[in-house]
This record gives structure tokens, C-alpha cells and sequence, in this order.
């Protein structure tokens, strides 16, 4: 995917040519056993999915709330604005700062 | 202000993966004797008292299997040839075959680590070495593995960690993202596609899911000239199925084949050139997180100590004594690449007349000390003032790279290309 971006990309301007040799394909192989990095790196991931659903489990509460707010009471355009402020956050998925530790 | 430097709009980064300078860069010395690298002479005693000396014979890839050790006790290890923790002690770097000994048992294989590349065989890295400026003297942030050392390049610290746990953002320092954002500038983090993901996840995808691209954007962004003022670039970290081709690793951490790195770096390289507004504006830096347990014969020299609350405890360094964040980790590779830097030029190391030492503190340093300049934090409310002000010991205390900058652009006719055959 990104080879086929970077074939599009012009070359007009002269410069100084130096080859470098293609790698062997044998030099790819998925089911080379993970190194340390990457095994981290995947605790890393879990990690940050844990603290989303964390994120999202309050959204999904506020989510909850706002759903069931009876539209009927908002009468004002301060009471409108306010529900759209917060679906609208929510729809952007713009979260609220989590507290800190 | 050189010519260079009014120009200047984007910095670019990209931090490549556990290679040390002498094991890419080393045998440069034999053409250009500024270069403080290798010559043959340097050696380690290995476990039967034997000395090995550097060889040439470095391989792309199936060579350092299994990945040299590069935790903080193994450094350790290879920077003070296993003399314990305490007054008195000299770091030699005689300890990296005896480290790599450690993981095997088999002498042969330990002489591997004290291998080096021809320049032949990394035409690209030192090509660019070569063609633009090269830094004798930038080391890994920590004598320790990637993410501490990754933490450096985005907060200028890594809030006391030396390790590869997880560890939650606990301030006061904001990322250089952060505090670019606040100024009003534009920052992202590309990551190279979503199996290789980032590195960057606890704290800054977690956070600021928003400021991260796929290298794809990247590739669109320096085509269409729509680069962020500050970018940092994160290659390929494993094997994958692509959508319509096999995506083999190309961050060069062993045990993955250097050349597909060396082919990363051209598409960053190339990608930048290939605009030519853009090239007249940016200054690339190509730097390696760590040396991933590879020979290097410099020894890294002690720096401004971090934050006393950035003290790591011995149980955390596992070599039985706390760590102050008062030494480098080895030395990397790095190149800085512009048209505006003079041809050739090499940055004297710590051990030169006018040396110079840089580590990853020096890309936030660098990145406020030129894409922020001209921003008046005095705009910012006071909270947001003191976040933005705030650096750590070791970002205030780190040098600086865009001096480098001249007056003087190298014409095109004279800059590589690079092209697979």
C-alpha cells in the first residue's frame, strides 16, 4: 500500500544515481517468532484498549442518560444548546479529560 | 540567522531501531578520519579471555539471532565490562561479547556482536552520511531498550523509567505534540499502517488519538505540501500481509533484514526531495532509538542528571544500584539531512577538540528552540503557559541541531538517488 503511494510521487529533478540490491524474499517471513519489542508492544496495546474501554464505558452511561433525557422539558434555548453541546461531543467523540491518577 | 534556518518550516524525524554507530557507520573512518569509528584495532575479550576485534563482516539479517540483550543490566554490562555498581568503577565498553555470551552459552556467536557493515552494503545510510551531516557524538537517551529511550524523543524524559513497562503520563512535562499544538502549530506522529501500529501507546495514542497518520500520509502530505511544522516518522516494526503485497519489517531491529530499511529510509528521503518547496524547507533527521546490545566503541560520557523525582530504583535497573539519569546510553547513528547543510560534514563526538553531545532530549529542545520560537506563551492562559514552558532537566540541558543550517544550498545535480535494482 505504501509502495504504490510512493510510485506516484514525481522524480523531474537531476540527481546523482546510486543502486541499492533489492532484499531477498526470503528476508519476509511472518512467522518469525516475536522479539522482546514487539511482545511489548503488544502489552502496550492491551493496555491502551483497556483505558478506551474504560473511556467508553462512561461515554456509554452518559450515552444512556442522554438518550433518556424527555425532550419534552427543554424548554429553553439554554436547555437545547446545552443537549446539543453534549451530543454533539459525544457524536465527535470528543471525550471528557479522564482524571488523572 | 543563515539562509538555512529563514527557510526552515519542517523538522522531520525518523527514528529507526537498535543499531549502534560503529556496527552502521563505523568503517566511514577508513575515507574520512573525522569520522570516530572503527578501524580494526577495537576489540572485547570474550568468555575464554580472548580478545575479538571488530570485523567487517556484518550480515543483513539471520546474524543476530537472538536479539542481542539491550536492558538496562545488560548495558550495563557491556558499557563497564562487568564491574559491579559502585565508586571506582570505569566504563571500557568491554563487556558487549561477554553480554552476548550470556544469551547462548556459544563463544562463536558472541563474536558476532563486534561485526560492522561495509558502507557498500549500506548505500543508503551512508550515502546520506556522507552527502550531509553525520553526528559523531548522539547517543541513546538511556543505557537501556526502546520505549524509555522513544520517551525521550517526545517529552525530553521518561519520567523515571528504564525499562519496557508501562507507565502512565504523570506530568508535569507535556509531550513536544502537546506543546506544539498549544502554540498553535501543527505536529503528527506516522506510524507506518495499522498492523505495524506505533510504539507511542500508552500515553500519546492513548490521549491524542488525532495526531497520528499512517505513513501512506505521510508520503500524501509531503506530495501535496501539507507536511505538519513538526513530524516524527515510525518504520515498519514487523511482517505483515499488506492489501496487496507482503510488508516486510524495515525498522532494522534484529532479527529483520537492514536492507528493507535502508529502503525505508530512501521513501522518507525521496518523499521529502521529491517536493521541492519542501526540501528547501525541511531538515530531516535520521537518528536510531537504541544500539540494541551492538558494539560501539565510544563510551557514553555522563549528562546532566533528570528530575531527582526521575530517579529509576535498583530493583527497576536490576544491576543492583539506582540510576539518576546521569549517563547516555550508546552511541546511534544519526544524520541530519538539508540541502542547507555543507557536503560532508561531520559533528565532532564528546571525545574531539569542539565536541558536541546530542541525545534524543535534543529533538524537543530542538523543536521548541526552532518551530516555536517566534510563539509568544504569553498568549496562552497561565496554566497553559507554565505546561508549555516546562522541560525537564535533561530537554533543558540537551544540545541543539538546526545551527547546523548554512547559508550555503547544495545544488540538486549533486544529491543521491537512491533506486532498488
Amino acid at each position: 500500500m505504501a509502495k504504490a503511494t510512493a510510485q506516484v510521487i514525481k522524480k523531474d529533478r537531476q540527481r546523482r544515481v546510486v543502486l541499492i540490491p533489492k532484499p531477498p524474499k526470503e528476508a519476509f517471513d511472518k512467522n518469525r517468532p516475536a522479539g522482546g519489542l514487539l511482545q511489548a508492544q503488544a502489552v502496550h496495546l492491551r493496555h491502551g484498549l483497556s483505558r478506551y474501554v474504560q473511556r467508553v464505558a462512561r461515554h456509554l452511561h452518559r450515552v444512556g442518560e442522554l438518550l433518556a433525557t424527555d425532550l419534552s422539558t427543554l424548554k429553553t434555548e439554554g436547555q437545547i444548546s446545552e443537549y446539543a453541546r453534549q451530543v454533539t461531543a459525544i457524536l465527535h467523540m470528543k471525550t471528557s479529560k479522564r482524571p488523572r491518577k | 540567522m543563515s539562509a538555512g534556518l529563514d527557510k526552515l518550516k519542517h523538522i522531520v524525524v525518523l527514528m529507526m531501531e537498535n543499531r549502534s554507530f560503529d556496527h552502521m557507520l563505523g568503517a566511514l573512518m577508513a575515507t574520512n578520519p573525522q569520522i570516530d569509528g572503527v578501524d580494526g584495532t577495537q576489540q572485547n575479550p570474550d568468555t575464554t579471555g580472548a580478545m575479538v576485534p571488530v570485523q567487517p563482516l556484518a550480515e543483513f539479517q539471520s546474524q543476530l539471532d537472538p536479539d542481542p540483550n539491550h536492558h538496562f543490566a545488560g548495558v550495563d554490562l557491556q558499557i563497564f565490562g562487568g564491574a559491579p555498581p559502585g565508586n571506582g568503577r570505569v566504563a571500557n565498553m568491554q563487556g558487549f561479547v561477554k553480554s552476548y555470551f550470556q544469551q547462548q552459552q556459544n563463544v562463536g556467536q558472541s563474536h558476532k556482536i563486534m561485526y560492522y557493515f561495509t558502507p557498500q552494503k549500506l548505500p543508503v545510510l551512508t550515502g546520506l552520511a556522507t552527502q550531509f551531516a553525520l553526528f559523531n557524538g548522539w547517543f541513546a537517551s538511556i543505557p537501556g531498550p526502546t520505549i524509555c529511550n522513544r520517551a525521550f524523543a517526545h517529552y525530553g524524559t521518561s519520567f523515571g523509567q528504564v525499562g519496557m513497562d508501562i507507565f502512565e503520563w504523570k506530568g508535569p512535562y507535556l509531550s513536544i505534540y502537546q506543546r506544539v499544538l498549544l502554540a498553535g502549530r501543527t505536529a503528527r506522529i506516522y506510524y507506518y499502517d495499522g498492523p505495524s501500529s506505533t510504539m507511542e501507546i500508552v500515553n500519546i495514542l492513548n490521549n491524542q488519538p488525532k495526531i497520528f497518520g499512517t505513513f501512506d500520509r505521510f508520503l500524501a502530505d509531503c506530495q501535496s505540501g501539507t507536511l505538519p511544522d513538526y513530524s516524527f516518522v515510525e518504520p515498519n516494526y514487523n511482517d505483515h500481509d499488506g492489501d496487496s503485497e507482503a510488508e516486510a519489517a524495515s525498522d532494522q531491529h534484529p532479527d529483520h533484514n537492514v536492507q528493507h530499511g535502508e529502503i525505508f529510509i530512501n521513501k522518507v528521503y525521496n518523499a521529502i526531495f521529491s517536493n521541492e518547496d519542501l526540501w528547501t524547507s525541511t531538515a530531516l533527521l535520521v537518528v536510531y532509538d537504541e544500539h540494541g546490545g551492538i558494539y560501539d566503541h565510544v563510551v557514553p560520557p555522563d549528562c546532566t542528571p533528570d528530575d531527582d523525582a526521575f530517579t529509576a530504583s535498583a530493583d527497576q535497573t536490576e544491576t543492583g544500584a539506582p540510576f539518576k539519569f546521569d549517563r547516555l546510553g550508546v552511541r546511534v547513528p544519526a544524520v541530519l539531512v538539508s540541502p542547507w547543510v555543507p557536503k560532508n560534514v561531520v559533528i565532532p563526538g564528546p571525545n574531539q577538540p569542539g565536541g558536541r553531545t546530542f541525545d534524543h532530549a535534543s529533538i524537543p529542545a530542538t523543536v521548541m528552540k526552532f518551530i516555536l520560537k517566534d510563539f509568544d506563551p504569553n498568549t496562552l492562559s497561565p496554566g497553559d503557559k507554565q505546561k508549555f514552558l516546562g522541560q525537564s532537566k535533561r530537554e533543558q540541558a540537551a544540545d541543539t541541531f538546526l545551527d547546523l543550517l548554512s547559508d550555503n544550498k547544495q545544488p540538486d545535480d549533486d544529491i543521491p538517488s537512491f533506486e532498488v535494482h
